[in-house]
């Protein structure tokens, strides 16, 4: 292992340890419930990240399949009886079948077609949901989604219900990030980087581009069991496109195809909201301000994780700039 | 003699143009074929149907004795056939290392339970494939740039990194699309060495090109196009003396000037 790397890995142990100690450090339920936020979305924007961010079909629907994950799994422990651990793989499966379904076809589109096509899609799930009042309930939505339990135990404070978002979230993420180190991963950067360079390769683009899609509707699925039952309540109206331009705009501002720079924008932009809401009436101007200038300031590769890796490189650039190379000391 | 690709009565149209009519040409193992033509001539078309791009409407592709039919673009590679492009389509926003590495990606072999669980033994595979990677990099002198990002070479680089990146999917044949075209004569003159070299290492080549004395001095046989059909063929001394290619590349009134000794 090189040294980067060694530095990347025990940073991101030390990282996990924090976040393992966290609930014990006496710190309030209403943050706890903030960061259990901050793992759901950091796997949306993660699993967004690999058919967006990497393979670079840009997806609008997102909220879809977070949605159809969310009913599925409140859906099974409601009505089947269905322990609701159970519920998660449950939800990424039909996740994944709408996402093989809906992209087969329209993953032949690309670019600004595309992602109409997705939006759209994730309105007719909403519609949907609205609409089938005998399975959903329709606007009034599900109310009593049972809460997980384990050995006698249920999740039924923030801070049990912590460690089981946390090690759900840890696996996604070591999952995509497994994906994406893979010969899979190098395929879906060529194609899009180069389609028509990728087939030449040997690439069946299409199929690669559905794989990643089906991938990651399943962990928007996964992400949705999570949210369904935390919040014990979901109406159709909670996973509108809002939802999926947030996901969206934290694999763009993570810097497309960079999972540790998405996943940190995704806590950024989950606690963001929160932490504005002193400012009242002024939260959401002063939120899309800050959206705006995090895309224009470039010069803050705040994406480059872990930080301190990436200045000791600037400053062996600098070093050499300035004529003092020679090998880099302790930096 | 043993002849890797067999062509014959190939014909393509669009609408009412017919871009490829009636050509029939033999490429034999181990050995340069170049195809050239005016521009216009549909040498490229040509490359299309053979690499899967374009339908064909008539006509039959051998390749290695079995007929190459309903393959998709992305299946030639498995069948030993691989392209490059005229003008170049490399992976920009990747790596030197990261481009050549997914030429070579089709032929290594892991499960989805290995991308699962990071295995060891799909760790042992991708390591495989970087050091066979770097290794060819190395070999054609492109090693200080593997962890360069394509965008940031020269063109002359990016040319050679495409047919670097073609060679690692390990093709029997290569056919490459103008490789020359707009490298200035001193790197032209390098990449036919780096191509004559190709020979050596077991691969066989359909070249096309406009660089006619890279053609000349590399090709062992030489097939002429215009105007979508076969004009003639030969060893490149004799194309050269081919009235009706000269016709076709400088026209009647230029090949009277030169019957007649003057300069074109």
């Amino acid at each position: 292992m090189s040294r980067a790397k060694k530095i990347k890995s025990s940073l991101l142990l030390l990282l996990l340890a924090v976040f393992i100690v966290m609930p014990f450090l006496g710190i309030s339920e209403y943050v706890l419930r903030v960061l259990i936020l901050c793992f759901l979305y950091s796997i949306l924007a993660g699993s967004l990240n690999l058919i967006s961010g990497i393979t670079g079909q840009v997806s609008m629907g997102h909220a879809a399949f977070y949605a159809i994950g969310a009913y599925t799994s409140a859906l099974l422990s409601m009505r089947a009886g269905l322990p609701v651990w159970l519920g998660l793989p449950c939800a990424a499966l039909v996740a994944g079948v709408f996402a093989l379904l809906i992209g087969h076809p329209s993953l032949k589109l690309t670019g600004g077609y595309l992602a109409v096509v997705t939006l759209g899609f994730s309105e007719v799930v909403r519609l949907l949901l609205i609409n089938m009042i005998d399975l959903t309930n329709g606007n009034i939505g599900l109310s009593g989604i049972p809460m997980p339990e384990f050995f006698g135990v249920t999740l039924n404070t923030n801070s049990r219900y912590y460690p089981y978002a946390l090690i759900i979230t840890v696996l996604a993420l070591v999952l995509l990030s497994n994906i994406e180190h893979s010969k899979f991963g190098l395929k879906l950067r060529a194609i899009k980087n180069d389609e028509i360079a990728a087939e030449v390769a040997g690439i069946n683009v299409h199929r690669s581009k559905l794989i990643a899609f089906t991938i990651a509707g399943m962990f928007a699925g996964v992400a949705g069991a999570l949210y369904a039952h935390l919040i014990m309540y979901i109406d159709p109206n909670v996973f509108n496109t809002d939802v999926s331009t947030t996901i969206l705009a934290m694999v763009v501002l993570g810097g497309m195809g960079n999972l540790y720079g998405t996943v940190i924008v995704a806590f950024i932009l989950t606690i963001l909201p929160e932490a504005l809401r002193g400012f009242n009436t002024y939260r959401l101007l002063v939120y899309g301000i800050i959206l705006v200038l995090a895309m224009l300031s470039k010069a803050i590769d705040f994406t480059q994780f872990p930080l301190f890796v990436r200045l000791s490189g600037y400053r062996k650039k600098l070093r050499k700039k300035l004529g003092l190379a020679g090998p880099a000391g302790r930096g | 003699m043993d002849d890797i690709l067999t062509v014959n009565g190939l014909c393509k149209s669009f609408g009412g143009i017919a871009a490829v009519q009636d050509i029939s040409m033999r490429i034999p193992r181990g050995k340069i074929v170049s195809l050239i033509g005016p521009n216009g001539a549909g040498k490229t078309s040509v490359f299309n149907l053979l690499t899967g791009f374009y339908e064909k409407d008539a006509g039959t592709i051998g390749f290695e004795g079995a007929p190459l039919e309903g393959l998709k673009a992305y299946d030639y590679v498995k069948r030993g056939i691989v392209r490059t492009f005229q003008n170049v389509r490399l992976y920009s926003a990747m790596s030197v290392l990261d481009n050549v590495m997914v030429g070579n990606q089709y032929r290594i072999r892991y499960s989805p339970l290995d991308i699962v669980f990071n295995t060891r033994r799909k760790r042992r595979v991708e390591e495989e494939s970087r050091t066979a990677a770097l290794a060819l990099l190395e070999e054609l002198g492109l090693s200080h740039l593997a962890y360069e990002r394509c965008d940031a070479l020269s063109y002359g680089q990016q040319k050679k990194l495409e047919i670097v990146r073609a060679m690692a999917s390990a093709p029997k044949l290569l056919l490459l699309d103008e490789p020359a075209a707009g490298l200035n004569p001193l790197e032209s003159e390098e990449l036919s060495v780096f191509v004559a070299h190709l020979i050596d290492r077991g691969f066989t080549i359909l070249l096309i090109e406009h660089d006619i004395s890279l053609v000349m001095s590399i090709s062992d046989y030489v097939y002429v196009m215009d105007h979508g059909r076969m004009l003639s063929e030969g060893m490149p001394e004799q194309v050269q003396r081919d009235p009706a290619v000269i016709e076709a590349y400088i026209g009647k009134r230029g090949m009277q000037d030169v019957i007649a000794g003057k300069s074109p």
